[in-house]
């Protein structure tokens, strides 16, 4: 799975107590979102993987290696981040 | 200068269109090669187009010396054919005038950090406001009643589509020829003050618009460009907009007093 290049994310406001990261669509993708989306630290990090291409298993295991999370918990939150992504096109598989 | 009368044959509606760009004069009194330089948003742009439409249009900010373009803008087959597609009024000049907007943009923000955004711009004791606002609610209303309580000392800088350029760390906003349908506004810049959602209430109140607000606002009123490289730029200037201009909400009914609380609370001085 990798993300489509179409789809940018940027960090807006940085260092302050507004900092805030956002994706947004580019060309024909951009009514699949509306304005843009919100993500939060894990999905950054995800998002950054993703950008050179990753599996499912691969995803979770870098959580791992980053975070102190049980493999439980880091599937699920790989699960719930790749269904939204898909959801919004942003996915190539 | 050639105005031919041409026939509308049944095939291939895309050549059709091009051939009509260039050679139909059945719309308009003439078609003439034109190159011309013009200064936008500080720089000296060598323009080509054909329609005496787009000659008009942008007339006030023709440069009659000699001096050397920046750049050059012009329009080949693709840009018509995509600017007639997205374009609602189906007249070829109107679709040129448009397309070389759409050029002119997506250069400037390669380029140069300038983007584009839809909005009321006016300019007052030296400094830039921009008011915005989904079409149709009462913007360029709040723009007029401005300048009615102000007169000579607010000027127009752009009523409908200004250009606000990043220079190391200071936004400027620029007129443009594309300034609405009262062609208010002209070759005018200034430096970027605050950014006003004009919003219809029933009482006229000022707010500050809190962060998440202005970034929807920005993206809003932004022009869309197609292209990633383009967008990208676009959300740095964005996230720089976002840090050094102030953001109000102005809750507005089209009374007289409307004008004297933005005046108040946004133009003069002291911001709360």
């Amino acid at each position: 799975m990798k993300i489509k290049r179409e789809f940018i994310l940027k960090k807006l406001n940085e260092n302050t107590e507004n900092e805030l990261d956002v994706v947004i669509a580019v060309g024909a993708y951009a009514k699949n979102i509306n304005g843009y989306i919100k993500l939060n630290e894990t999905a950054v990090f995800l998002w950054n993987i993703l950008r050179g291409g990753a599996t499912e298993t691969e995803l979770v295991d870098a959580l791992l290696k980053e975070y102190d999370v049980k493999r439980e918990i880091a599937e699920k939150d790989v699960k719930n981040i790749i269904a939204v992504l898909k959801k919004i096109g942003a996915i190539d598989e | 200068m050639s105005a031919i009368f041409y026939k509308k044959k049944p095939f291939d509606i895309d050549k059709n269109k091009v051939d009509c760009y260039n050679k139909c004069g059945y719309c308009h009194t003439f078609i003439i090669d034109m190159k011309n330089v013009y200064n936008i948003a500080n720089f000296n742009i060598l323009i080509e187009y054909k329609y005496n439409y787009t000659f008009k249009f942008l007339e006030d900010f023709l440069v009659r010396d000699e001096v050397k373009p920046d750049f050059s803008i012009s329009l080949g087959e693709k840009d018509i054919l995509k600017e007639f597609s997205l374009s609602e009024i189906k007249i070829m000049d109107v679709v040129e005038s448009s397309a070389i907007l759409r050029k002119l943009a997506n250069v400037l923000l390669e380029k140069y950090s300038t983007v584009l955004f839809h909005a009321s711009s006016i300019k007052y004791d030296d400094k830039a406001y921009l008011f915005t606002a989904p079409s149709g609610t009462g913007k360029s209303t709040h723009t007029a009643l401005l300048k009615k309580l102000l007169g000579d000392k607010l000027k127009y800088i752009n009523d409908d589509k200004p250009f606000i350029s990043l220079n190391g760390d200071v936004l400027i906003v620029h007129g443009s020829p594309w300034r609405g349908k009262h062609r208010l506004g002209g070759n005018v810049s200034a430096p970027l003050k605050a950014i006003v959602k004009v919003v219809r209430g029933k009482e006229n109140l000022v707010k500050k618009l809190d962060p998440i607000n202005s970034l929807n606002l920005l993206l809003e009123q932004a022009y869309s460009y197609d292209d990633v490289e383009a967008t990208s730029k676009l959300l740095d200037i964005i996230n720089i907009i976002l840090t050094k201009v102030d953001f109000y909400e102005l809750y507005c009914n089209m009374d007289d007093d409307a004008p004297k609380v933005s005046f108040e609370n946004i133009l003069k001085g002291e911001h709360k």
